[in-house]
């Protein structure tokens, strides 16, 4: 089984199943459109990851290689968020901090399934939850001077679905 | 390849992947850090995109990086709708302070005397305009209105009344995006030459004038005059049913529909009424989609009409009508893609007159979806006919009558792909009724979402219900009578021991203790949504 090399950000060489790396299209394009070889024993350089993510997404590459090509055009199904498989739920389980460093790589790696599993988590974070909570959630500054919010607010008034 | 499936997804020990060099940095200082990466507006973008109208709004409550990444996106802002508060008077001074920037306007209950500037920036953004629920609007306004909404896509006026003079000459503008029009349940004749002077490219239109019969009401033979200019774009077409309607309707030689809804309140009876149709629907091969209401009754003697309809449809998924006394073998017409069958008996209907189906044929059915409302159903008929509809896969029966409901419980076993089963109005006297035979029994194993409304039956018997759907999901009562209180306690256990799948249930208008809400809160581990209203 052919295999190729890439390299981390932080300088850490990994050795890959062609076929896994080629769940990002980052690494597949480089490999067919631009032809870069990989029995060259050259490894792909990936400056914007770090080993400890590049390892954590490369488990859920293997994990998912075999899967079908998902249906497109499916928007109900994109839009839905109870879907996400035990499996992909466990993995995702680990602190925000990597979650969202998971996310940027799969983003630069081009790895669509996986940062659509991610966004739907995150979505699940966000459900329910007030204002107040998801700053706190998320660690984000309220950064509206309080008029402002008022403002928001009532804004909000207009839109507001009562059921 | 199982032993993989069921690999843990963080492996410790056991890697897959071979460093070839040591760093061993990363993890300690990492986890320190307090402030999470900036993540790119696309992928939030993409996350907020998963979130309803309502948790978008308190996005924007967050911080201003989240509120410019929902404003400046136009699908998102498509989800928010702006509603008018109810009793409103717009006049010409009126100026809503704080209007959020969304892409859709609901007027309830909303009178519109005049327009004031606003709405000029306003409407420029608008893809939805609806007027509904006793609003008013003069003529002048509403043509005014829709002057600057260049980008509207749908557009629906319903049971609401237009006011002042009538428009008179041509319009000078046109909305040429607009795919969705509705005129429904208005007592004038107006908007139909507006529109039809307005718009050309519409695909969905829906027009019906069943509520109201005054002086201006509008006629078939203009509604024929507006259906003509729409021939080539109309893909769906709901509209009041009568004989001349359909008389006008056979002269569109050119429409190719794939969705029609023909409906009214029943008044359509005749032979000639159902001749008519029969033509019409000869000349729409395309027809996806029938739904026949304003047609009172196909019955035994409609049996020839039917199989005739379902050969010259070749492409008809779903077929709705009114019926007594019918032979559902007609169905055996219909091609195979035929996956929804909705059947309603008469709504004069008394429990006196039996209104029976039958069902004659040996074959099975390809039916994935089907709906019996209202329709007394005969003793074992179902036992007969469900096992007949194989690949039935969601089964809802409204306000029907039976002597044996455990006749509709025993034929589920044989449904092997049912995951959706509705039971809304079901009576069961327990006394007639025999359900020796169904306890500790999985008879809907497929099963993934019940929904049970307005039925009265005693809880032991509810819990030998859900007791027999393992796989169960979800989960609604609504207004459901428990005519036995004593045992009521056996649901909340059957539910916390028997449904490990559960992940939504929803309770409204029952009867309900404290305890037992404790205790499914407290038991029903499965659970991620559990909400609980209107109930005591």
């Amino acid at each position: 089984m052919s295999t190729i090399k890439l390299e981390t950000s932080d300088g850490v060489k990994f050795t890959v199943k062609t076929q896994v790396a080629k769940c990002s299209g980052t690494i597949r394009t480089m490999l067919e459109d631009i032809g870069i070889n990989p029995q060259d024993g050259e490894a792909i350089p990936l400056s914007n990851v770090h080993s400890t993510i590049l390892q954590k997404i490369l488990v859920w590459a293997e994990h998912h290689v075999d899967d079908p090509e998902p249906p497109r055009d499916d928007a109900d199904a994109a839009k839905r968020t109870d879907d996400i498989c035990s499996w992909d739920e466990d993995f995702l389980k680990v602190d925000q901090r990597t979650l969202f460093d998971v996310m940027l790589a799969a983003n630069y790696l081009d790895m669509k399934q996986l940062i659509a599993v991610c966004c739907k988590t995150v979505a699940n974070m966000i459900k329910g939850k007030t204002a107040d909570q998801i700053r706190k959630t998320f660690n984000i500054e309220n950064d509206f001077p309080p008029g402002d919010e008022d403002k928001i607010r009532l804004r909000n008034q207009f839109c507001e679905e009562r059921r | 390849m199982d032993q993989k499936r069921n690999a843990s997804p963080n492996p410790d020990s056991n890697r897959k992947f071979t460093k070839t060099s040591a760093a061993t940095s990363a993890s300690s200082s990492r986890t320190q850090l307090p402030e999470l990466p900036q993540l790119p507006t696309e992928i939030w973008t993409s996350i907020f995109d998963h979130l309803s109208a309502n948790q978008l709004l308190t996005l924007r409550q967050v911080c201003h990086c989240w509120r410019n990444i929902i404003n400046s996106n136009t699908p998102l802002l498509a989800k928010l709708t702006v509603t008018f508060p109810a009793r409103l008077t717009i006049c010409s001074t009126y100026k809503p302070a704080n209007l959020p920037p969304a892409a859709k306007v609901h007027f309830k209950n909303v009178t519109i005397t005049a327009i004031g500037p606003w709405w000029t920036p306003f409407g420029q953004r608008l893809t939805e305009l609806k007027l509904s629920s006793y609003s008013e609007v003069d003529h002048a306004s509403l043509l005014a209105m829709l002057k600057h909404t260049p980008n509207l896509k749908s557009f629906e006026l319903s049971e609401s009344k237009m006011s002042g003079e009538r428009p008179s000459g041509e319009v000078d503008f046109r909305l040429d995006k607009l795919e969705r029009l509705v005129l429904c349940g208005i007592e004038d004749a107006a908007p139909v030459e507006v529109f039809r002077q307005l718009c050309g490219g519409l695909k969905h239109l829906r027009i019906s004038w069943d509520w109201f019969t005054e002086e201006h009401s509008v006629s078939a033979q203009e509604m024929g005059e507006f259906l003509q200019g729409l021939q080539d774009s109309l893909e769906e077409l709901y509209v009041t049913c009568s004989e001349d309607s359909l008389v006008e309707l056979m002269k569109l030689d050119r429409l190719k529909l794939q969705k029609l809804t023909l409906a009214g309140d029943e008044h359509t009876d005749d032979e000639k009424s159902k001749h008519l149709l029969m033509e019409f629907c000869r000349m729409l091969p395309s027809l996806e989609y029938l739904k026949i209401k304003g047609i009172r009754t196909f019955d035994e003697q409609s049996h020839s009409l039917l199989c005739n309809m379902g050969q010259v449809l070749p492409n008809l998924n779903c077929l709705q009508i009114n019926g007594m006394h019918v032979d559902l073998a007609f169905l055996h017409n219909f091609p195979k893609q035929l996956q929804t069958f909705k059947l309603s008996g008469d709504s004069r209907w008394d429990s006196g007159s039996a209104v029976e189906i039958q069902f004659n044929g040996d074959e099975h059915l390809n039916l994935k979806e089907l709906q019996l409302k209202k329709i007394h159903i005969e003793d074992s008929c179902l036992q007969r006919h469900l096992p007949k509809m194989p690949h039935l896969r969601s089964l809802t029966i409204k306000w029907c009558t039976s002597n044996f409901w455990s006749d509709l419980l025993q034929p589920l076993k044989s449904l092997k792909l049912l995951t959706t089963l509705s039971l809304h109005g079901i009576n069961v006297n327990e006394s007639a009724d025999d359900w020796t035979g169904l306890e500790q029994d999985d008879f809907a194993a497929s099963l993934a979402r019940l929904q049970l409304a307005q039925c009265e039956m005693p809880p032991k018997l509810l819990a030998t219900v859900l007791a027999g759907c393992p796989g169960l999901r979800e989960l609604r009562l609504q207004s459901m009578k428990l005519n036995d209180t004593a045992d009521e306690e056996q649901v909340a256990h059957v539910v916390c021991r028997k449904l490990s799948k559960l992940n939504t249930l929803i309770i409204e208008g029952c009867e309900l203790s404290n305890e037992e809400v404790d205790f499914i809160r407290e038991n029903c581990k499965s659970l991620k949504e559990f909400q609980i209203t209107g109930c005591w």
